[in-house]
């Protein structure tokens, strides 16, 4: 018998933060990639109140400068199944077309009156563990060091788990469930103003919650503007909606305060750490999307395939993709534990038969390469072999690729020559690899496995959702990453039961059932909730938990590093070590220094008005984090002799003081292709094959010259050129 | 010929040899049959071979060169690391590193190898790009077969020496003949590119395409029937006017390649010849480049004949050609290692480089000579003075002559002339000064090319002429008439890019034939650059400078340094 | 300059990024001892280079296009056995080969050369 699907596509959404009040919609194109028959690339946020029109880079900020927050955009598909029980697959290709749902859409016949949307968003970062070394610390039934260790209740059952009461009471911000009808375009707020609301189970009508405990940082000065530095955190956002029906989940303002051993504000909490820092909270947040279908004709359906929306760091890239993205790790997940594509992964491993798809499965990895030199600075001859495979086409492979692509497996002696991606790993990895999935597909291809086009592969409205949001997120190196972290790969993560036609589709997390009604005032209504690994059902706050707090020291210092584990070992801090790890017969010590993720925090970029005053062309690039403080020479260092090497060249393109970036994050350029940057009048078009940083706030380039890799722990640093005087 | 266990051979050579080939080298290649004789090492008697012109060989002798360079290729197929193969041997030329696998073997068998050589693009340095084996810290280790000299003064040495050792990887390429004729006598030939083509722009053992001589990378083109390659003239007033430092190349820190290099060499690579020669990273992979670099071995080989190698002082003398050579080759009479990087334990048994540059200007003691033994491929000096008196006679006037020298040097009949449709001019204002040249002074023309973008090659064409004329340089009567000079720079890859270049050019004679008729005159100089299908994407008008001519010291004679005061 | 200048601690980070590139290469050194690499971390490498190296990074100092020197004749390489204001105008292969150091790097290397190449 058919069976209408009903689902919220994109299964994932992300929302980022801003110290603006006005937003942007974001990008539902894929990164990059090049856009049927245009010059611009894809990857650009949406300008709020059309479909798909891509901002100029004016749109970045609002008028008095501040930068936009990021709305993620969620709208209802419906699936024409021919039974409930059916079985899914993946695409779903010809079968289940997807049709849109807005207000006025007919579905199983019934006119649609009214959407109700239901979001709640928490933090619970603060409750956590300790974060950054991925999910090994929670293997074989052991749990890491829990953040803020010192607050709990001795006598309770849970104490020194996120279970203990204190700590839920104290250290998560909870703003509740917000529910807003399409039909009304009104705004909800997630601060303490306003009262939380829920959707009625039957009938979709809205609820008010008064009695649910909404939690927030406490006290704070007085009389300080919510957008203030200083202030403490108030909102974590908001939802609101489009004309047609569609959700719009607003991210919070980039606010981090601090707060003493009773919970309370504190301006004088310390930041010792990039990824873990206790007595600090952020107002970054994700939570469960969930909707109603209001029909007119008095009934309600409630839509099966709910959404999870995460709130994270802003974009200052958008249009550079990451080789390995948050897609490329939940593919591979769901390919080899979830069954997704028998075709590709069954019965323990890949399928020798399988062809790849090169313009889907291939070409997003070397279009990726060749845009990574625009965020990270790269000697000539490698950005002439990456541009080489930029442009690659399906049967262009003439040599034997495979020779540079790290393997996942990473077993074995190191190359001699690098290999890529030429980036820092995972937790625990030196250097990063791709997905297990993505060199399958590379490997295929090179062996002439593959077919030209996108194939069978072809995604429905929906589907291309799922993978487009995800797309444009960072993967690989959870240490612990930005918008979502190495839970990606825990298939506890998600609903399992997807493969029925009326369990709402793959890559659903999966949500616990909460019931609204049984809140109580007072007394704190989320949980411990979802635990890597031991399963569970996961609650609002329960993805974004596991990354930096704040977010801010970790974005800051993830320019590059060591590797950790550093091959050959750990240099120290002394003159004996350096010269062991630099001798002619070296101690193969390394001593080189790598991106972290330049696709997402971008580390050196080329700034258009460098390139307008060089007259189009590309010049020396500088630090994306480039303020009065971040110049890494003459700062003196307190590390000691017997710890690991700490030189000048290891801490270029950041703050020193990580307090300094929380006050200047929102300052930092986006870098954009150049058709999307609104020129000056007389200004003569920049190559559209640029990609450039505009609207930075930083007047002056305080921090240090640029060297393009190679680059190692002892370099000189010297001081960067002027930037140019802009024209009057 | 009988064909005998190898080991008699040093017996019978001996007791035939006793007391006839105590003589001159030159006559024992006659007397005693060369076979017989095994090459000996360093300090004994070598058999002397003669290079001749490809075109000249006998078919018996081009056969077994033919066979020689395949069954190089061969021994690459087999592995690339056999230092004696073909591969390896153009590494010389290419390659400062190669990954090398610890039990030095890798073999490129099918089609593979052919491949390598058959695409311009590929760095073969790089072993990835063909091999399916990745090198690791733990199943490999670097070695450095090359790379070249260019642009100084060792230029012309660095090359002698590899091509020293590419002819004894000839003559150890089959010696016995067991797959083919002999090739144990094989002299490597040469290509006279001063002369019409035998083929359609090669000499037409290079064309055929059956052969393991042919190149599908080349330009391919043919010529007007008519035209040489190069220009005979141009060549043979180098040999016979000019000096060490203008012919061959100066010292590091000075002025860089000489005239052989810049005038002529790099033309041809760029422009003429292209493909895997248009690259230094690739051109050793076309066995023409061995040919091609031949007859300029044999123009050193004329101007040493000519100046004698006193001339030559410093590095020019002293340097150590790098190459990483096979062992079982044998190195040049006198060669010693020097006190460079200990020899490694990992690589085998090789030669850690091709000796010092001052031991290849007696060849003959190094066992190869050029037939013909006088003239014959070269202009005559006479025929070139003659050239000297007609365009550029004592009281001439630069620019009254229907044909300025250096255009009657290139010759019409050469295809290396002027270029009549350049690419781009840069055109700079010049007064005839009142005064002649002081004579500690030069008058220095220079033209320069600054940092572009990505380094190409381009040939600059020099022209100094009255304001009042017209620059037509589409006409023929101009050119000839008012060509100062012409010269090339070959855009090297790799190690060797560099990408600001500047050409200078002494023209005292000419300003100062100006001088008495045309003092305070305004004229002008125009360069008139074309470049090739590369270049054409990259090449910019504000790359060049506007040309000047400046006055200058007199470069100083080069003093002896006390390397050579040394016993 | 109190301090004299010393290959530890002011050279070796010159010259760090570029090691792995030209320990590849073969130099002949002037002083005819053979072949050897160049190992930009070694200090007797660079000693023994020292010259080489100094025409190198001073490859880009003079612009003919605008018969102009780019840098002050204080900080130009004195041509050797040259007179008085006869410096090194240009080299084959200027390093590094895609662009100069930053000019405060070549002073230092030429102050260390000044003062004796010390260890």
């Amino acid at each position: 018998m058919a069976y209408t699907g009903l689902r919220i596509h994109p299964a994932i959404g992300i929302a980022r933060v801003g110290n603006s009040e006005e937003y942007y919609l974001g990008p539902e194109s894929l990164a990059g990639m090049p856009l049927d028959g245009q010059d611009g690339t894809g990857g650009l946020p949406i300008r709020p109140g059309t479909e798909g029109t891509a901002i100029a880079s004016t749109e970045l900020r609002d008028a008095s400068g501040k930068l936009k927050r990021q709305a993620a955009r969620f709208r209802i598909y419906q699936y024409a199944f021919d039974a409930a029980d059916g079985v899914e697959s993946y695409p779903l290709g010809r079968r289940g077309a997807a049709a849109e749902v807005a207000i006025g859409s007919m579905v199983d016949g019934k006119v649609v009156k009214d959407i109700v949307w239901t979001v709640h968003l928490a933090n619970k970062k603060a409750n956590s563990w300790e974060g950054g070394d991925g999910v090994a610390p929670f293997e074989n039934q052991r749990a890491p060091a829990l953040r803020n260790p010192h607050f709990g209740e001795p006598g309770s059952p849970h104490f020194a788990t996120p279970a203990d009461p204190l700590r839920l009471k104290l250290l998560v911000i909870d703003a509740g469930p917000r529910t807003v009808q399409a039909s009304r375009q009104s705004v909800q707020q997630f601060d303490a103003a306003t009262p939380p609301s829920c959707a009625e189970a039957a009938s979709g009508a809205v609820r008010s919650l008064p009695d649910y405990p909404v939690s927030f940082p406490r006290g704070g000065p007085s009389g300080a503007p919510a957008q203030d530095p200083g202030a403490v955190i108030a909102s974590l956002g908001a939802i609101t909606t489009e004309t047609n029906g569609r959700l719009l989940v607003l991210g919070g303002y980039g606010k981090a305060c601090g707060f003493d051993a009773q919970g309370n504000y504190s301006a004088t909490a310390v930041l010792d750490d990039n990824v873990n820092n206790d007595n600090w909270f952020d107002d970054v947040a994700d939570g469960p999307v969930t909707a109603m279908l209001l029909f007119a004709d008095g009934t309600a359906r409630s839509v099966e395939g709910s959404a999870w929306v995460v709130s994270t760091d802003p974009s200052y890239a958008p249009q550079t993709a990451n080789v390995v993205s948050l897609w490329d790790d939940l593919y591979c997940t769901w390919l080899e534990k979830m069954a997704l594509r028998p075709a590709v992964y069954a019965d323990g491993s890949y399928q020798t038969g399988y062809r790849s798809n090169f313009s889907t499965d291939v070409q997003p990895i070397l279009r990726a390469a060749s845009l990574q030199r625009w965020t990270t600075s790269l000697p000539p001859r490698a950005i002439k072999e990456h541009d080489l495979l930029g442009k690659m086409k399906a049967e262009g492979l003439t040599y034997p690729i495979m020779n540079f692509i790290r393997h996942p497996d990473q077993t074995g002696a190191p190359s001699l020559r690098p290999q890529m991606p030429l980036s820092l790993g995972d937790a625990g990895s030196s250097l990063l690899t791709l997905t297990r999935a993505q060199y399958f597909f590379m490997d295929q291809w090179a062996h002439g496995q593959y077919v030209a086009g996108s194939g069978t592969f072809l995604l429905g409205a929906g589907e291309a959702l799922d993978r487009t949001v995800l797309f444009n997120c960072l993967g690989g190196r959870y240490s612990p990453g930005i918008e979502m972290g190495f839970i990606v790969r825990d298939p506890g993560l998600y609903r399992q039961a997807w493969r029925r036609h009326d369990a709402g589709g793959p890559f659903r997390i999966n949500a616990q059932h909460l019931d609204y009604l049984a809140a109580v005032r007072d007394q704190p209504f989320l949980g411990a909730g979802y635990m890597p690994l031991r399963g569970g059902a996961v609650q609002p706050g329960d993805v974004s938990k596991f990354m930096a707090l704040p977010w801010h020291t970790d974005y800051n210092s993830c320019a590059t590093h060591l590797p950790d584990p550093n091959p050959g070992g750990t240099v120290l801090n002394n003159q004996q070590a350096i010269d062991a790890a630099t001798a002619l017969k070296g101690n193969g010590y390394n001593t080189l220094l790598y991106s972290s993720w330049p696709a997402q925090r971008p580390v050196a970029v080329y700034t258009y008005d460098d390139v307008v005053a060089n007259g189009g062309e590309l010049t020396t690039p500088r630090y994306s984090v480039r303020g009065k403080g971040t110049r890494a020479d003459g700062v003196p260092s307190a590390t000691p002799e017997n710890a690991e090497i700490d030189r000048p060249a290891m801490h270029v393109g950041r703050y020193q003081d990580r307090a300094q970036f929380l006050l200047n994050w929102h300052r930092i350029g986006v870098v954009v292709q150049s058709t999307a940057i609104a020129r000056k009048a007389g200004e003569k078009a920049i190559c559209k094959d640029y990609y450039l940083e505009v609207e930075s706030l930083f007047d002056s380039d305080e921090s240090n010259l640029v060297e393009y890799w190679r680059n190692t722990a002892i370099d000189k640093v010297y001081r960067p050129k002027p930037q140019p005087k802009p024209k009057p | 010929m009988l064909r005998m266990k190898n080991s008699l051979f040093p017996i019978l050579a001996g007791l035939l040899c006793a007391g006839v080939c105590s003589g001159a080298q030159a006559q024992a290649a006659v007397s005693c049959r060369p076979e017989l004789l095994a090459p000996a090492e360093p300090g004994g008697a070598r058999v002397v071979r003669y290079r001749k012109n490809i075109d000249e060989l006998t078919p018996a002798e081009l056969d077994a060169f033919k066979h020689a360079v395949s069954e190089m290729k061969r021994k690459s197929q087999e592995n690339v690391y056999d230092r004696r193969g073909f591969l390896w041997q153009a590494w010389v030329h290419n390659c400062t590193s190669v990954d090398v696998f610890n039990d030095r073997q890798a073999a490129l068998p099918g089609d593979r190898l052919k491949q390598l050589l058959g695409d311009p693009t590929r760095n073969s340095c790089d072993i990835a790009y063909f091999l399916d084996k990745v090198a690791t810290e733990d199943n490999a280790h670097e070695e450095f077969p090359g790379e070249c000299e260019h642009q100084k003064n060792t230029f012309l040495q660095w090359h002698r020496a590899q091509l020293y050792f590419y002819e004894q990887a000839l003559q150890a390429a089959d010696p016995n003949g067991e797959r083919g004729p002999s090739t144990r006598n094989v002299a490597l030939p040469y290509w006279n590119f001063t002369r019409k083509p035998t083929g359609v722009r090669y000499p037409k053992a290079f064309e055929d395409v059956d052969s393991p001589l042919y190149d599908a990378t080349r330009n391919k083109e043919g010529l007007d029937s008519s035209l040489a390659t190069a220009s005979p003239n141009l060549l043979a007033y180098q040999i016979y006017y000019m000096d060490w430092a203008d012919f061959g190349g100066d010292e590091y820190g000075s002025l860089g390649g000489g005239n052989l290099e810049t005038k002529i060499h790099n033309r041809m690579h760029a422009t003429y010849m292209g493909g895997n020669m248009g690259d230094n990273v690739t051109a050793g992979l076309d066995p023409l480049f061995y040919a091609f670099h031949n007859f300029l071995d044999y123009s050193f080989e004329k101007w040493l004949d000519e100046h004698g190698d006193a001339g030559i002082r410093g590095s020019g003398r002293t340097a150590f050609m790098r190459s990483e050579q096979d062992a079982s080759l044998p190195r040049p009479a006198g060669w010693s290692a020097g006190s460079g990087d200990a020899q490694r334990s990992d690589s085998g048994d090789y030669a850690a480089n091709m000796g010092q540059a001052d031991l290849y200007f007696d060849t003959i003691r190094q066992g190869y000579g050029f037939q013909p033994r006088y003239g014959g491929e070269f202009a005559r000096k006479k025929d070139i003075q003659a050239l000297i008196d007609r365009h550029q006679q004592a009281g001439f006037v630069f620019g009254d002559n229907q044909k300025s020298l250096f255009a009657a040097l290139l010759s019409d009949d050469a295809a290396d002339g002027a270029a009549a449709r350049p690419d781009l001019t840069v055109t700079g204002a010049y007064k005839i000064p009142a005064r002649r040249v002081a004579s500690d002074k030069r008058a220095n023309m220079v033209l320069d090319r600054a940092h572009a973008q990505e380094d190409y090659s381009f040939q600059a064409d020099i022209y100094l002429y009255p304001a009042s004329v017209a620059a037509r340089i589409g006409d023929k009567s101009f050119r000839d008439r008012y060509l100062v000079t012409s010269t090339s720079h070959w855009a090297l890859s790799g190690h060797h890019q560099h990408d600001k270049y500047v050409i200078e050019t002494d023209i005292t004679g000419i300003v100062d034939s100006l001088v008495p008729k045309k003092r305070n005159q305004a004229w002008r100089i125009t360069a008139a650059i074309t470049t090739n299908e590369k270049g054409r994407g990259l090449i910019r008008q504000g790359d060049f400078s506007t040309p000047v001519i400046q006055v200058v010291d007199r470069r100083k004679p080069a003093e002896p340094t006390y390397e050579e005061s040394k016993p | 300059m109190s301090e004299r200048t010393s290959f530890k601690r002011d050279v070796q980070g010159l010259f760090s990024r570029y090691v792995t590139d030209m320990n590849k290469v073969k130099l002949s050194n002037p002083d005819s001892t053979g072949v050897q690499r160049l190992y930009l971390n070694d200090y007797a490498s660079v000693k023994a280079f020292a010259w080489q190296i100094q025409v190198a990074i001073h490859g880009y100092d003079y612009d003919s296009r605008n018969e102009k020197w780019l840098v002050a004749a204080g900080q130009r390489l004195r041509a050797p056995g040259g007179r008085e204001g006869e410096y090194v105008q240009s080299a084959p292969h200027p390093m590094p080969p895609d662009g100069p150091m930053p000019q405060e790097g070549i002073d230092i290397f030429d102050q260390w050369i000044r003062d004796g190449m010390q260890p």
